[in-house]
């Protein structure tokens, strides 16, 4: 049984069909061969039957020809009487004999035997009666004719009987096929219910051995619809069963391979959605980088002339007056008060521009929160005073978050002084600071007014975005102020007070209390905005009395070095110019100076930073003597530079008061 | 086994029986039949079924006259059984089926042979023809009357009779158609059939005209002819095939041996039988072990093989299988059968 079970089912489908068709094919083909020679031999019985009666027929005939002859003869002798008689009766022996060649049965060759014999002797029995009657005896001759008659009656029985005969083999010929036929269709009947029974023998065992098969293909629909926990119930055996149980194994690993799919798949959601933020910060990161670097050109490229026209400006403010009677003052007033205001103005948005371009900070601190805020409050509390405006501060001590100290000051003195813009503009009593730690990791600092309110909080963080009139601010402070507290990992938002005014919540990173942070300290002097500058030593401030110091003033820019030259002859100084720094390398390999004043980015092949160095190398004591004016502190290449002497450094455009004071501070 | 069915064949096939034994030939069984079934056809029938049936049998010789082997001839062409009649003459013997061999040529010849010896005899003569109302001598005459309408021989009386005796004989009335030959005043007899009616009829044929000149066909050669049955077969012409008394050792020895077993003389139908028997023999010898085998052999004599050298002269098979021998025209004498002519 088991290896009945084993047997291969395609191989007995095979053979069970093959033997089927052959024993089809075989038994058709046999029943056509039998019906095509029963018909052929019935047809070929049918012929010779009728040939027998048409031969039997000419043998009447030919008889009866004889007898007629003889008769004529007998009544009327003639010498060609016999010669008839015989030649008639050749006919009937040589149509007699012609059964010799034909298939006859046995007892149809007696019978001709004996037709023939019966006609020997009717011709036997003639002559005597024919010899009689030629010599005239006519009674005596019609007496020995009776035994001709006789002969002659006799022959046609024998005739008749042979023809019985021939109808008789006929007549089994047709019993013989019929019974034959019978025979053929009993096997064919046969035969067909032996197919019959196999094709439901087939049937059955196909139904059996094949309905494992049709829940094989009902488990397989299903599976393509989706359902994994299908399972195919087969116990057989055979190529089948196997195929079942393959199945199963082949479901329950998709199954597995489709949890694991879910599984990465949620992970490589997670991702990309990390992924679409980071590009979108990126993105973002990469525009406000080349806006960034744009702007740094850009400011780079206004703070040349912006520098020339606060110079120039202040010049003529300061020189008009010299001139004679209150016209000039009055000239200075109108036009030079005003074009003064608008290039610091400029200024103060290139400044802006060139600390929004500027690259984030190398990383957050830990920063006590108060000191911070305290040195902000001190900024701006006697300005708010003036304006009758409160400012209040709730911070506790020793709070420390994650952030960078400069640019959390300049955040939240970018939020006062929005507010107090905003309550100076549209009223209010007052700005507070809070701060109160949220948890364990976060720390929440809220600054708030009472006054009109944020029109738009969903766009107040987009660059450019202002309330203020033309001219009021740059639009990019608040800009600024999310992306510094973005960098530390906090948050921020923007929103209105439930009983009025503007309310932004900030959400910094608590921290350790590793390094830290200073009191306020000043602000530097680049970043900043709206500082106040530095204090400047008072216009017109007297020389050194000395011997004239020796300057050289390096500068491409035309206009900002014929405005340094002069003002460098307020001091009293000798000052040497050069346009170009590989002209002051020449000269300074020959010459002694005490002080070097140079751009730091100039055309061709050497610029301020290359002169530096080279002084270092060629003449150290000289670079000791450097002093640079430049209009991009930020700048990588001199940064550096800038981060360890933060004095040997004017940012353009700068105050002509600014200007001199570091000039005398570096001489001195 | 070989069938043997003809009247006076038991010595026939004694006799070759032991020439075969003697000369080392193939072990060969005899299944002899001398009765009337060897000449009725109705017998000859039943014999041919019974032969035919036996599949030990390779081939049959037989029968003895022309009616009895046509009649079998269709059983053993039916059953793929070679037979070779001795001696039957009957033309229609020709088409009886390409299993049926005989050793002499067919009645056509005869006839002309016989016309023409009657015509050089006696010119003028005026011929009846006397014959036997079956296959042989319907045969025969139909011949006859040709070839002496060719050689301008008038025929002026044609009697048939039958053989045997009881019925057939009381039809057959000899005395009237002795009368019968007499009234038509016809010179010459043709005897178209065998001795024993030619017995009875010539003494009567004599009687209506002593000088009448009888000829007879090959049926009259026999034992009693010879011997003359006191004298009144003398001066009988007759047709014969072989001459059994030709000077020759194996002829004349054959001959001494067959008188010895039987008390007759040997007959062209005796030697020829002998001779059929000594030809199957042979065929077995040579290899052939079946019927289709020892027809194949008889056919091949004259072809692909030599003829079958026999006693009586050389024998091989046309293609209606007839072996064409010469005729001789004999007379009795009270010395015996005495040749006259021989036919090319």
């Amino acid at each position: 049984m088991r290896v009945l079970r084993r047997t291969h089912l395609r191989t007995l489908l095979l053979a069970g069909s093959a033997v089927v068709t052959l024993a089809g094919l075989a038994a058709t083909v046999g029943a056509l061969l039998v019906s095509g020679a029963l018909l052929r031999d019935l047809r070929r019985g049918t012929e010779a039957t009728l040939e027998k009666w048409a031969r039997a027929d000419r043998v009447r005939e030919g008889v009866y020809a004889q007898i007629s002859e003889a008769r004529r003869h007998l009544e009327q002798p003639d010498a060609w009487g016999p010669q008839r008689f015989r030649r008639h009766g050749t006919q009937v022996y040589e149509e007699i004999r012609l059964h010799l060649f034909q298939a006859l049965s046995r007892e149809e060759r007696v019978q001709v035997e004996k037709i023939l014999e019966l006609h020997e002797r009717l011709e036997v029995a003639a002559r005597p009666a024919f010899d009689l009657a030629w010599r005239g005896d006519r009674g005596a001759a019609w007496m020995r004719s009776e035994a001709m008659f006789r002969y002659a009656a006799a022959l046609e029985d024998a005739t008749s009987e042979l023809t019985a005969l021939g109808l008789k083999d006929h007549a089994r010929l047709q019993e013989d096929l019929a019974s034959t036929f019978r025979n053929v269709q009993a096997a064919i009947g046969l035969l067909a219910l032996l197919l019959i029974g196999a094709f439901v023998g087939a049937a059955l065992l196909l139904m059996w051995r094949l309905s494992p098969l049709a829940a094989l293909a009902e488990a397989t629909r299903r599976l393509g619809a989706g359902d994994l926990d299908v399972r195919v119930q087969v116990k057989a055996e055979d190529e089948i069963g196997e195929v079942a149980r393959s199945f199963n194994e082949m479901v329950a690993s998709v199954k597995r391979t489709q949890r694991d799919v879910d599984r990465r798949n949620r992970q490589l959601s997670r991702t990309v959605e990390r992924l679409k933020r980071t590009q979108q910060e990126l993105v973002e990161g990469e525009k406000m980088r080349a806006m960034g670097v744009m702007l740094a050109g850009l400011a780079h490229e206004l703070n040349n002339p912006l520098a020339s026209v606060l110079g120039y400006a202040e010049l003529l403010r300061d020189e008009l007056p010299a001139l004679g009677d209150g016209r000039p003052l009055e000239l200075a007033r109108e036009t030079a008060d005003p074009l003064l205001a608008e290039a610091r103005r400029a200024r103060n948005l290139v400044r802006t521009l060139l600390e929004f371009s500027r690259k984030p900070a190398e990383g957050p601190e830990a920063v006590d929160v108060r000191p911070c805020i305290e040195a902000v409050v001190a900024l701006r509390r006697y300005v708010l005073s003036q304006e009758g405006l409160r400012l209040d501060v709730d911070v506790p001590a020793e709070l420390v978050v994650r952030a960078d100290r400069v640019q959390l000051q300049q955040v939240v003195l970018n939020l006062v002084n929005n507010a107090f813009d905003a309550l100076r503009a549209g009223g209010g009593t007052g700005v507070s600071i809070r701060a109160r730690p949220e948890s364990a990791r976060w720390v929440r600092l809220v600054v708030e007014d009472d006054g009109v309110g944020v029109a738009e909080p969903d766009r107040v963080f987009d660059p450019f975005y202002t309330t203020k009139p033309v001219g009021a601010g740059t639009g990019l402070g608040l800009t600024l102020v999310r992306r510094f507290v973005t960098e530390w990992g906090g948050t921020i938002t923007a929103g209105n007070r439930p009983q009025g005014g503007a309310r932004f919540t900030i959400r910094l990173p608590r921290a350790s209390r590793q390094g830290a942070v200073e009191g306020a300290g000043e602000p530097a002097s680049a970043s900043g905005t709206g500082a106040a500058g530095s204090a400047a030593d008072a216009p017109g401030s007297p020389a050194p009395a000395s011997a004239p110091c020796r300057v050289l003033v390096v500068e491409d820019e035309e206009p900002l070095l014929r405005l340094q030259l002069r003002l460098l002859s307020r001091l009293g100084l000798q000052v040497f110019t050069s346009s170009a720094a590989v002209d002051a390398r020449d000269f300074l390999a020959r010459e002694d100076v005490d002080l070097v004043i140079s751009d730091v980015k100039m055309p061709g092949e050497l610029d301020g930073l290359g002169l530096y160095r080279w002084a270092a190398e060629a003449r150290p004591e000289l670079a000791e003597r450097f002093l640079f004016v430049s209009g991009n502190l930020h700048d990588p290449a001199v940064s550096e530079l800038v981060a360890a002497a933060p004095d040997r450094f004017i940012s353009k455009p700068f105050e002509v008061e600014e200007y001199l004071a570091r000039i005398r501070a570096a001489l001195a | 086994m070989v069938g043997v069915v003809m009247r006076g064949g038991g010595t026939a096939a004694r006799l070759a029986l032991q020439d075969v034994q003697a000369t080392g030939g193939a072990q060969l069984r005899l299944w002899v039949f001398t009765g009337s079934e060897t000449t009725s056809r109705r017998e000859a029938v039943a014999v041919a079924e019974s032969l035919a049936a036996d599949p030990r049998v390779v081939a049959v010789v037989g029968h003895t006259n022309s009616p009895a082997s046509l009649a079998a001839s269709q059983f053993y062409n039916e059953h793929r059984l070679p037979q070779i009649s001795p001696t039957a003459t009957a033309d229609l013997y020709s088409a009886a089926g390409p299993y049926s061999f005989r050793l002499v040529p067919g009645d056509r010849r005869q006839a002309a042979f016989l016309a023409i010896h009657v015509a050089r005899l006696r010119p003028r003569a005026q011929v009846a023809v006397v014959y036997v109302n079956d296959d042989y001598g319907r045969g025969l005459r139909a011949g006859l009357v040709r070839s002496l309408a060719e050689l301008r021989v008038r025929l002026v009386y044609e009697a048939p009779f039958l053989e045997g005796g009881g019925e057939n004989r009381e039809l057959s009335d000899f005395a009237s158609l002795a009368e019968g030959v007499g009234y038509a005043g016809a010179d010459v007899v043709l005897w178209l059939g065998r001795w024993p009616e030619l017995e009875v009829c010539l003494p009567l044929l004599r009687q209506v005209s002593p000088e009448i000149l009888v000829f007879a066909s090959d049926g009259v050669e026999s034992d009693p002819v010879f011997h003359e049955a006191g004298g009144r077969f003398t001066g009988l012409r007759f047709v014969r095939f072989v001459d059994t008394h030709a000077e020759d050792e194996t002829l004349g020895a054959l001959r001494r041996r067959y008188r010895m077993l039987s008390g007759r003389e040997l007959t062209s139908q005796s030697l020829l039988a002998y001779e059929a028997i000594r030809l199957v023999a042979e065929a077995v010898r040579a290899g052939a072990q079946s019927r289709e085998a020892v027809r194949t052999y008889l056919n091949s004599l004259g072809r692909t093989r030599p003829p079958y050298q026999g006693v009586s002269g050389a024998i091989a098979f046309d293609r209606n299988g007839d072996n064409v021998r010469p005729y001789e025209l004999a007379v009795v004498t009270p010395q015996g059968f005495h040749p006259l002519a021989a036919s090319q």
